[in-house]
């Protein structure tokens, strides 16, 4: 049966864990969606040459797991000389792999955008900027939205990965409790529920956010 | 996966070994959207 006193018993540390994972996927979605800006303003901004290494980027982190990226920076990292702690690589992995998927996600929202709105923009005065600012982000963010939450979702339910290179998040917090009590079902349930919980939670600010940035706007997506 | 992972402990060489996974699983990856586009575009001009 279930025994609700282990999960009560263990709550400080399902706490702690929770706690880790929040920070570490805020963190690695923040830098992540930066990236994802940075990158895009990268590949349209300089060239020919840009785009490649663009392409080059986006290729290699969708292309490859999450798991072999991690394991690359955090065991072969000391081998060349970058030897950073668990929790670093987690982040920095977790914004590398998002940001990718952010920059694509971004281009395409910005590409949706119809050529005869900027020309129509241009014909109005419209400085670049001011094309930008008022014609394009706008349109661009509302189309971005559904997109970005649902990748979102994914990089909260990979961050679970990182408790293979021992980062003490919520997924290494289950497992330990798994593994001193050998009671496999409550630990994973819960841990279960946290992971819906918290990507519930995700889904409903992204429903949140698309109502209140497309109820100005004609568009709705 | 596993059989890098079992490799490159037992060979102090992680680096070489889950270069050659990422490596083959970019190869995977690019070889299944190369088929979706193959078969995307068959299907549009049938």
């Amino acid at each position: 049966m279930f025994d609700f006193s282990l999960i009560s018993d263990n709550a400080s540390v399902l706490l702690r864990g929770l706690a880790l994972t929040v920070q570490i996927c805020a963190m690695g979605i923040c830098l992540s969606l930066i990236g994802g800006g940075l990158l895009l303003a990268f590949r349209s901004c300089l060239g020919r040459g840009s785009a490649w290494l663009y392409d080059v980027y986006v290729t290699v982190f969708r292309g490859t797991p999450f798991l072999v990226q991690i394991y690359l920076v955090y065991f072969g990292g000391p081998y060349i000389g970058l030897d950073f702690s668990a929790e670093v690589v987690g982040i920095v992995g977790l914004a590398m792999y998002g940001s990718a998927y952010f920059a694509e996600i971004f281009r395409a929202g910005v590409e949706a955008i119809s050529r005869g709105q900027l020309e129509a923009a241009r014909d109005l005065g419209l400085t670049r900027q001011q094309t930008l600012r008022m014609v394009v982000i706008p349109q661009m963010f509302a189309r971005c939205i559904p997109p970005l939450v649902g990748q979102t979702v994914i990089l909260v339910k990979e961050s679970s990965v990182l408790s293979i290179i021992t980062v003490p998040e919520l997924m290494t917090a289950a497992m330990r409790i798994a593994n001193e009590s050998f009671s496999i079902l409550e630990p994973y349930l819960v841990l279960a529920l946290s992971y819906w919980a918290l990507t519930l939670l995700v889904s409903r600010a992204g429903r949140w956010m698309e109502r209140r940035y497309t109820q100005h706007l004609s568009l709705k997506v | 996966m596993r059989t890098v992972q079992v490799n490159a402990s037992t060979s102090y060489r992680p680096i070489e070994f889950f270069l050659t996974a990422g490596v083959l699983y970019l190869v995977l990856t690019l070889a299944t959207s190369r088929i979706g586009r193959w078969l995307e575009t068959r299907m549009r001009n049938a």
